[in-house]
């Protein structure tokens, strides 16, 4: 603290002290040199530092990353809108997932839904893209974990090689130049998911299979694994264990993949030629029976066993050598095995789905299918993950392979002869979830078909290949967004769209015990201190308080495909409404603009290149966007690089900054975590809606008036009661009162 | 060149620029009749600004902008929405022009204008439109960028 203090100073808090100057014992007074009006000894000015109101100060959340200095009678108000002062929305609020009669409906509603209008429905589709982003496969062996991970980090970090080339030439490349930046790393990706599935081959190869003695050099296109599949498969005849399976097309084979000859994309369940098809992608057939696909199943078995041509694989497509190829049959080897395996039906006949623990000393994996509808009413589902890729002890692996890109779109068969689905991969999905399973769903799991090992996929869908431009194994290709990045350049539509969870949201108190098939979602979004409660009131007070039915009204006939809805409440500014933005998976508002401001934007769109805004001085864009909330300068910030910047310049005033943790290796081995660095972003608190007002919208019964689904009934004779249906409502005279009761005309 | 004539200076000297032209000037004097150059404003834009000011002449003055008060665009008044129903050409001028003269409460509600437009844009989020801003940039579908990451020590 400087200079210490003498000895008379110390105690002397005097303003008018007479105390003569003496060295070492005191000194003069002296004023603050801020001014604050404090008078003391002049020892202690250094001490009047530590509480001069007038003395600036850094922000008290400097650590946090406030850049503020103030003074220090100005920090409590600073506080208020201080950008580290972040405060996360903990509110949570629960879904049911649909139930399998609803399911259909769902589907319907799903089909043209518009997010931005339809409120109710953005934010369930969002709590579901939430959801299937946060499903994290794990290796399908707890004990190739860390094996896997280890791997995934080396590959991740390993240049081109000869281990990755050769599966990396077989890759389904994604066009980078179609799919943009966007996918500038699906390359890179495929390597790392061939390589990690790879790593599980080697590391199931450690409980005892037998390896493959396949070489790697041994790579063309008349031979590969495919052949040795069929070989393999046409060994079993039947099954004779109880289980069902999804689809089928693949057959274990053991350590080859340490030799690099594993197929990406899981897609060894591909090569299997069972029946020179290319088999459909289903897996899970929710509550779908299967016992009308054993009579087909059992014929794709023979034609098995007989069937020992070679084939060859054409990315991804299994076709007999000779060029003949019959079409492929969704479930058709799972119709096979469905017909010895009996159905394990529930008491109410629906059946039952569930996955147990792997016994590997039986070597059965049980897999049978549950019903959504039950799912409410279930305790537990107990999912687990089972061990893969038990190795055939078979000397056809020895035969050379050719890596091939396989994507597993090609088993989605063009027709369903028995009528049934393909794999719901939403419902595989929720499925997982439900289960909490401890560790992952592979692509693949094994079968024991008659003595040997087959590899099934579980996860047989289409898989676009634009999907792996997630860096993602199994569980996170099914990451919503990484389909709906994709979707704008596939074909397909993305699967995620079609809603898997309840529209109707529930607000089950966190302290109250909830079933385990009810889904719990966290608001989770940072605002400043000061737009909180702004959030709180309007985003889960109004909104979502209104999203059943009272602010989002849905027509009657919604159940059976109609999906009108309309909004009775706006905020009270003139023409605003309400908005969902799907990439800042949150509500904002949005003024009416005047029609004549708003059509020489809307002519911008068009084409011509009127940009005014652009050409406005810098201090004016900051003026402009001083006045839009944390919501609009997010969306703002995406226009350009110059809105960027100028939004940039407002992240002191206007943002909000939050700590990155990362975690510090030592080399002593122990580990830390660390800021990594401080990000400054936006928050999406919008303008605060202090009122709302009923919008100027038609009554509902005026859509029924024209509703398609509101088909109406037209009587021309009365219809008797139930109660007038039964003989034994009889009258005194022991007539029925059918025959007494006349029809009103 | 556009004379001001008469109660025109008065209105005038609500600009501070006009104003500060004129006390540097010394072209306070009445019967000063030396025109004042403003290079940067036409004459329709001017007559536009003018016949606001002309409007507003009797209003108190604007309070200093307080950055912790939540500025928003819906308490336009009604003579200025009015007022602002121009094609976006001339809004953009009337910024310019109300930046240059540096009047604030005009600079105020022209800016609350297209910050509106900028909000009821969010139509279009994903192929950037905002209020005039033509065509895409290429941001479409990409996640917005509202991260600005900082390493640790540097300051905005």
């Amino acid at each position: 603290m400087g200079e210490l203090q003498h000895s008379h100073c110390v105690n002397c808090v005097s303003r008018r002290c007479m105390a003569r100057p003496e060295p070492g014992v005191s000194c003069d007074l002296m004023g603050c040199p801020l001014v604050c009006g404090a008078v003391f000894h002049s020892c202690k000015a250094e001490e009047h530092r530590l509480l001069c109101p007038l003395e600036r100060i850094p922000c008290l959340n400097s650590h946090f990353g406030c850049p503020f200095t103030m003074a220090r009678n100005r920090v409590a108000e600073h506080l208020e809108v201080c950008p580290a002062s972040v405060v996360c929305c903990t509110m949570e609020w629960n879904r049911w997932p649909v139930s399998y009669a609803d399911r259909k409906s769902y589907e319907t509603l799903s089909r043209e839904v518009d997010e931005v209008a339809q409120l109710d429905m953005a934010l369930a589709l969002q709590d579901q893209r939430m959801l299937l982003e946060s499903l994290k496969v794990a290796t399908m062996m707890s004990k190739a974990t860390d094996k896997v991970s280890e791997a995934r980090e080396q590959v991740s970090v390993q240049p081109s090689g000869p281990e990755i080339s050769p599966r990396a030439n077989g890759l389904v490349s994604a066009d980078e130049e179609s799919y943009g930046a966007l996918y500038q790393a699906t390359v890179e990706t495929t390597r790392s998911l061939a390589a990690a599935l790879d790593i599980l081959n080697t590391a199931t190869k450690n409980i005892g299979m037998l390896s493959l003695c396949a070489s790697p050099n041994e790579m063309n296109g008349e031979k590969n694994a495919s052949e040795s599949l069929q070989d393999s498969c046409a060994k079993d005849p039947e099954d004779s264990h109880e289980e069902e399976v999804g689809a089928v097309g693949g057959i274990d084979h053991g350590p080859s993949s340490q030799d690099g000859q594993y197929e990406p994309n899981g897609s060894s369940d591909l090569l299997c030629d069972l029946s020179t098809n290319a088999y459909g992608t289903t897996a899970l057939c929710n509550g779908f029976p299967l016992e009308n696909i054993c009579a087909q199943a059992i014929d794709e078995t023979r034609n098995l066993q007989s069937d020992s041509e070679e084939s060859s694989l054409t990315n991804g497509e299994c076709v007999a050598s000779d060029g003949t190829s019959r079409a492929s049959g969704s479930l058709s080897l799972a119709a096979q095995l469905r017909e010895v395996i009996p159905p394990n039906a529930l008491p109410n006949g629906a059946v039952q789905h569930l996955l147990r623990p792997r016994d590997e000393e039986e070597g059965e994996p049980l897999w049978r299918k549950a019903d959504l509808g039950d799912l409410k009413n279930m305790d537990i589902l107990s999912f687990s993950h089972t061990p893969s890729f038990k190795f055939l002890p078979n000397s056809c692996w020895s035969k050379p392979k050719e890596d091939k890109a396989v994507d597993t779109s090609d088993l989605e068969v063009a027709e369903d002869p028995m009528g049934l689905q393909g794999i719901d991969l939403i419902t595989a999905a929720l499925l997982f979830c439900l289960g909490d399973s401890p560790g992952g769903r592979g692509i693949s799991d094994s079968r024991m078909v008659d003595v040997y090992r087959v590899d099934f996929g579980t996860q047989t869908f289409s898989l676009p290949s634009a999907i792996l431009a997630t860096n993602t194994m199994v569980g996170e290709i099914a990451s919503a967004s990484a389909c709906d990045h994709a979707n704008p350049q596939l074909s397909n539509p993305s699967p995620f769209q079609t809603l898997g969870l309840d529209l109707v949201l529930e607000c089950v108190a966190r302290y109250q015990p909830k079933q385990r098939s009810m889904f719990t979602f966290v608001c989770g979004q940072l605002f400043r201190r000061k737009e909180f409660s702004s959030h709180f009131k309007n985003v889960h007070g109004d909104i979502h308080a209104g999203l059943n039915g009272w602010m989002e009204q849905r027509c009657p006939l919604a159940y059976y495909g109609c999906t009108y809805s309309q909004r009775r409440f706006c905020p009270s500014t003139q023409g605003a409404k309400i908005t969902h933005d799907r990439h800042l998976r949150s509500f904002g508002v949005q003024p009416r603009v005047p029609a004549v401001l708003a059509e020489p934007a809307r002519n911008c769109v068009s084409g011509s290149r009127s940009d005014h805004l652009s050409n406005l001085p810098f201090e004016v864009l900051q003026h402009i966007a001083g006045f839009l909330d944390g919501f609009s300068l997010c969306q703002l910030s995406c226009v350009s690089r110059l809105m960027r910047d100028m939004c940039g310049s407002l992240l002191q005033s206007r943002g909000m900054v939050i700590l990155q943790w990362g975690k510090k290796k030592y080399p002593e081995g122990n580990s830390s975590w660390q800021v990594k660095e401080k990000v400054w972003r936006f928050s999406t608190a919008f303008c605060s809606v202090d009122q709302w007002k009923f919008a100027d919208i038609l009554s509902m019964a005026d859509h029924l008036k024209k509703c398609s689904y509101n088909i109406v009934e037209k009587r021309e004779e009365a219809v008797p009661l139930p109660c007038m249906c039964v003989t034994r409502e009889l009258t005194k005279e022991g007539r029925s009162l059918r025959s007494v009761l006349k029809p009103v005309l | 060149m556009y004379r001001l004539l008469g109660a025109d200076v008065e209105i005038a000297k609500q600009y501070v620029t006009i104003k500060i032209m004129l006390e540097d000037l010394g072209m306070d004097d009445e019967g000063d009749d030396d025109p004042i150059p403003l290079p940067n404003v036409n004459a329709a834009i001017l007559k536009k600004v003018i016949q606001c000011c002309t409007h507003h002449k009797d209003d108190t003055p604007p309070p200093e902008d307080d950055e912790n008060k939540e500025k928003q665009t819906d308490d336009i008044p009604v003579w200025d929405q009015e007022f602002l129903k121009v094609d976006q050409g001339t809004s953009f001028e009337l910024i310019l022009a109300a930046n240059y003269l540096d009047i604030k409460g005009l600079l105020d509600v022209t800016c609350k204008s297209v910050a509106s437009i900028v909000e009821g844009e969010k139509d279009h989020p994903e192929t950037g439109v905002v209020a005039g801003v033509g065509g895409s940039f290429g941001f479409k579908g990409v996640e917005p960028l509202g991260a600005y990451s900082l390493s640790p020590g540097t300051t905005m």
